[in-house]
């Protein structure tokens, strides 16, 4: 019996794969998922969400500064995809597919704690982002302190509030002192360094946009013109134009916390 | 009933087997880049008499195990040269000729190559896919 369903299993998985593998089911964006794989997505989005947000402990949310911050880090990050009151999402988030929710049907339905886990961890293949890596942990508790707020707001209040709130840009996380390799990989990855890089460790593309990382702490020079010591190797992650003015890699705006964590696992790679 | 079993039963492994290994030999397309005047053959023996790989990893070339600049392994798929320059023929053939006069501040010495020589060159590290 149990031999007969894990055997079933086992066919059905494999019948998956070689429908992935043959082509035939619709990746384009203009058609919809067929209404089976859209309520597996849905409902296993869900679960998963709940299921890793049910330990997360909720700080006080009422708190009208934190309201504000939180106003300031989704007006900044989330309209563009998510619209606001009376504001469109962008177009490059209108024909996303699944569509970025509007936040104030969100905040409804979700508990604080999921607000939190999913605006900081990002969801895979929903074009949602994880934001820990651009927001300090309070702003991301502020953010959910002002979706709570949402729901609550008609188009000439939310105006009104965001007139009381500082210009002064959503922060961004606060670094660890020692460097760590572990957190290294997870920032290499949360900077999309592997849509231009082979990485070993990550499993991405197979581009050669860059350089390809493998044995990086046995590389005598960085992009050709830097010996590899861990200063030139942050000084190069964080600012390469102001190395080499014509490298085609960009300044992607990492912090010099996440640039020593990367430096320290890139320096493992033997 | 029972005599079935044994084919039943390798069906799904067959299948899964045969899945996994279409989708692990799934590879990319590379275009063939072709040099002009540039012979492959040629082109190895002097990347081995120029000793490239003194400072590069360089397939098919003995001793080639260089980490003083990258690897030129796959160089066929390489997007760019030196991080700077689109990887075309020409531009190719300039770089091994001349590194430093395209940027100047390249750790790749210019080890006095000649053009047809450099083209050699250029046509075997476009053999390397």
């Amino acid at each position: 019996m149990a031999a007969g369903a894990g055997l079933l299993v086992l066919l059905a998985g494999a019948a998956g794969l070689l429908v992935m593998y043959s082509g035939v089911y619709d990746i384009s964006a203009i058609e919809q998922h067929t209404a089976p794989v859209y309520r597996a997505l849905e409902i296993g989005m869900r679960n998963a969400v709940r299921r890793r947000a049910a330990g997360i402990e909720t700080p006080p949310l009422d708190d009208e500064a934190l309201v504000r911050r939180g106003l300031r880090c989704f007006h900044d990050n989330c309209v563009q995809c998510h619209g606001g009151p009376g504001i469109a999402p962008a177009d490059i988030a209108k024909g996303l597919q699944p569509v970025p929710s509007s936040l104030a049907q969100t905040a409804r339905d979700w508990r604080p704690a999921e607000l939190y886990w999913v605006t900081r961890n990002g969801i895979k293949m929903a074009g949602m982002p994880a934001w820990a890596y651009r927001m300090s942990e309070r702003d991301l508790w502020a953010t959910v302190a002002f979706l709570e707020r949402l729901p609550h707001l008609g188009v000439r209040e939310y105006r009104e509030l965001l007139d009381t709130v500082a210009e002064e840009a959503c922060m961004q996380p606060e670094g660890e002192h020692e460097a760590d390799p572990r957190r290294g990989l997870a920032a290499l990855r949360q900077y999309a360094c592997h849509g231009c890089h082979r990485i070993p460790g990550i499993r991405g593309p197979d581009v050669y946009v860059g350089p390809p990382l493998e044995r990086f702490a046995e590389r005598a020079y960085i992009a050709g013109v830097l010996p590899n010591t861990r200063e030139n190797l942050v000084r190069w992650i964080t600012k390469p134009q102001s190395v080499s003015p014509l490298t085609l890699m960009p300044d992607l705006g990492v912090t010099e916390a996440h640039a020593h964590d990367m430096a320290a696992y890139l320096e493992s790679l033997r | 009933m029972r005599r079935r079993a044994p084919c039943i039963r390798a069906s799904p492994a067959v299948i899964l087997g045969a899945t996994l290994y279409l989708i692990a030999c799934n590879g990319e397309h590379v275009p063939h880049v072709t040099v002009a005047g540039g012979n492959a053959d040629r082109g190895r023996l002097a990347v081995e008499s120029y000793g490239c790989g003194a400072c590069h990893v360089i397939p098919g070339v003995p001793g080639a195990r260089g980490l003083t600049g990258p690897p030129l392994n796959s160089f066929a798929r390489h997007v760019y040269i030196a991080g700077e320059l689109p990887n075309e023929p020409e531009l190719l053939v300039r770089w091994i000729r001349d590194p430093p006069s395209l940027a100047p501040q390249t750790a790749m010495p210019n080890l006095g190559v000649s053009e047809a020589t450099a083209r050699d060159i250029a046509a075997y590290l476009y053999e390397l896919r």
